[in-house]
């Protein structure tokens, strides 16, 4: 018994250090896996992610877009001139009441955004079905006015300059412009441009021009590497 | 073997150990994978379903109206300045829904406003402006028997005013004109501006227009499309003939009434009668005994032979337009007519 137990102990101290190198060993390559496995766990969650982003960000410039231009006319409410689209950007319709009003036109008005006399515009439809471009000059709310009843609109009277003659229906709108720069896209309503996007489209790889049918062709590469190819291409067509 | 079976048993243990902490550390890694693919692809789901439901409903109410301006025949009933009245409405897709309110914002001017739905989704709405004829408010643009660049009249031809809103034979009441004043104030005026006549607003409407109809839409709706020629006697004599519509110039030889529209020049045969109206791009002649009975608009010159009369009847041309069933439909209108945004609403 004494022997046996002797040689068991002897075996068992040769075998710990053997073990103590094979695990030391194994440990490393545990932490060596580990640390690849995190560093790929971080790049594929980072390409996921972006992915996302890019996907999000390419869906939000193709529906402005899309909308900016659907009630537009090539040529007359929206031009591309270097590479920047410049337009009306129409907020809203407004639909004249029967009730006269001496102090201006009243509207029953919806849209995206409440009319601004600061910096909107309005397309006036006349009863000859003839249009007319005049400056919003002054709008205000106004209660009692008998005004058709269509849901979501509220009344308004407006002063129009010049003074609408026998005006029926009325779309108003602001001037901007949208571009790609510095990364991002970007809309401009005065001077600054302000940025819609993050920055991630690659430098100079962004263009809009004239389709051949009177529509808009943006084409854009993203920034980085994700899990989705980074150039888009799309048409974006006004209502027809 | 026994201490074999237990060494191996010992450093198979082990061994399981470490392959379990790597398990569990893959599977972890995985699973943070798995949950940032599935954060992401949650968020891409839901904004991808909402775009997609309101393209759905945007589509389906753009679809409505399409639908309407194809489908909606006959003269429009809404009163101007009445409330929002639902015109038509109908489903396309999986449980989307649309339906098209009209308001009348002119005699002939309607603002469409359609709205589309899917199942209990965003309502989305498209609004659309439409010319739609109404023969009271055509009569009513004709401020003269016969408007024309120049008019030329034989000895014993006559334009008479004497009956102008009277009802004659064989036509049905006219009543509605009888509340407008000025209606056809004068036997012979000048053309009107445009959009009544003339080509100000585009190429269409150069030659020959019917309100915002242009000389194509007219022989497109032709109810007899003529490429020119002789017009003589049809199937329909006494009859109202709709609309007829030459392509060239035409010689009229029977006895016919209807809505005449000539890119061209017309001439009347002698004995040749046109009751209704007549809308001549170019010349118009009436030569010995011919007549037209209603209201008469040439581009160019209008001469009348000796015998040959035009006797003004707001009445005949009116009851022409009201039998022209092919011109009783909305027509976007054709300079703009796409209005908007108009914002989504609850239902």
């Amino acid at each position: 018994m004494i022997p046996r137990a002797t040689r068991r102990t002897r075996t068992r101290h040769g075998f710990a250090l053997t073990e103590a190198v094979v695990a030391g060993t194994l440990l490393l390559l545990l932490v060596q896996v580990g640390w690849w496995v995190a560093a790929v766990h971080g790049v594929v969650a980072t390409r996921v992610v972006t992915g996302a982003q890019v996907l999000d960000e390419t869906r939000l410039i193709q529906h402005v877009l899309g909308a900016e231009i659907a009630y537009g006319q090539p040529g007359v409410d929206w031009q591309l001139h270097d590479n920047e689209l410049h337009l009306r950007a129409f907020r809203g319709v407004a639909v004249g009441c029967s009730t006269p009003t001496s102090d201006g036109w009243a509207v029953t008005v919806a849209g995206h955004r409440s009319p601004d006399a600061d910096k909107d515009s309005v397309l006036v439809l006349s009863e000859d079905g003839r249009w007319s471009v005049a400056a919003l000059a002054r709008s205000s709310r106004r209660d009692r006015l008998e005004c058709r009843d269509v849901a979501g609109f509220a009344t308004e009277v407006w002063q129009l300059d010049p003074p609408p003659d026998r005006a029926l229906l009325g779309m108003y709108f602001e001037r901007g412009a949208y571009r790609f720069s510095d990364g991002a896209f970007r809309y401009r309503r005065g001077v600054a441009w302000q940025p819609l996007t993050g920055t991630g489209v690659a430098i100079d790889s962004a263009t809009m021009d004239l389709a051949a049918d009177g529509g808009v062709t943006t084409r854009m590469i993203w920034e980085g590497s994700s899990p989705i190819r980074p150039s888009f291409q799309w048409n974006s067509w006004g209502r027809r | 073997m026994k201490h074999a079976v237990v060494a191996g048993r010992t450093g198979g243990h082990a061994q399981a150990g470490f392959a379990l902490v790597l398990a569990l550390l893959a599977l972890l890694v995985l699973a943070g994978i798995a949950s940032a693919a599935l954060a992401a692809s949650m968020g891409q789901l839901r904004a991808a379903t909402m775009a997609g439901k309101v393209l759905s409903a945007r589509t389906g109410a753009r679809a409505g109206l399409e639908t309407l301006l194809r489908s909606r025949r006959g003269t429009p009933q809404s009163q101007v300045d009445g409330g929002a009245v639902v015109l038509d409405s109908g489903t396309f897709a999986h449980e989307g829904t649309w339906r098209v309110h009209e308001l009348r914002l002119a005699s002939e001017l309607h603002l469409f406003i359609a709205e589309g739905r899917v199942a209990d989704g965003v309502v989305m709405r498209e609004a659309r402006v439409a010319w739609w004829m109404d023969p009271a408010a055509r009569i009513r643009s004709h401020g003269a028997v016969v408007e024309s660049a120049s008019l030329e009249m034989g000895t014993a031809a006559e334009i008479r005013m004497d009956s102008i809103l009277a009802n004659r034979g064989g036509t049905s009441g006219c009543d509605e004109l009888a509340t407008y004043s000025g209606l056809v104030a004068a036997p012979h005026a000048a053309l009107p501006d445009p959009p009544e006549w003339g080509g100000a607003d585009g190429p269409p409407f150069g030659g020959l227009r019917l309100g915002w109809f242009s000389n194509q839409m007219l022989a497109d709706l032709a109810d007899h499309a003529l490429a020119g020629g002789s017009f003589g006697t049809t199937s329909c004599d006494g009859c109202w003939l709709g609309l007829v519509h030459s392509r060239g110039d035409l010689l009229l030889t029977g006895r016919q009434s209807g809505v005449l529209a000539v890119h061209g020049s017309l001439r009347l045969a002698p004995g040749a009668s046109w009751t209704g109206l007549v809308l001549v791009a170019r010349n118009l002649a009436l030569e010995d005994n011919s007549a037209v009975v209603g209201l008469v608009r040439a581009g160019g010159s209008v001469t009348l032979a000796d015998g040959s009369v035009i006797d003004g009847s707001a009445c005949a041309a009116y009851n022409a337009l009201g039998a022209a069933d092919s011109l009783a439909r909305p027509i976007p209108l054709p300079s703009r007519s796409w209005a908007g945004p108009v914002p989504p609403s609850a239902r």
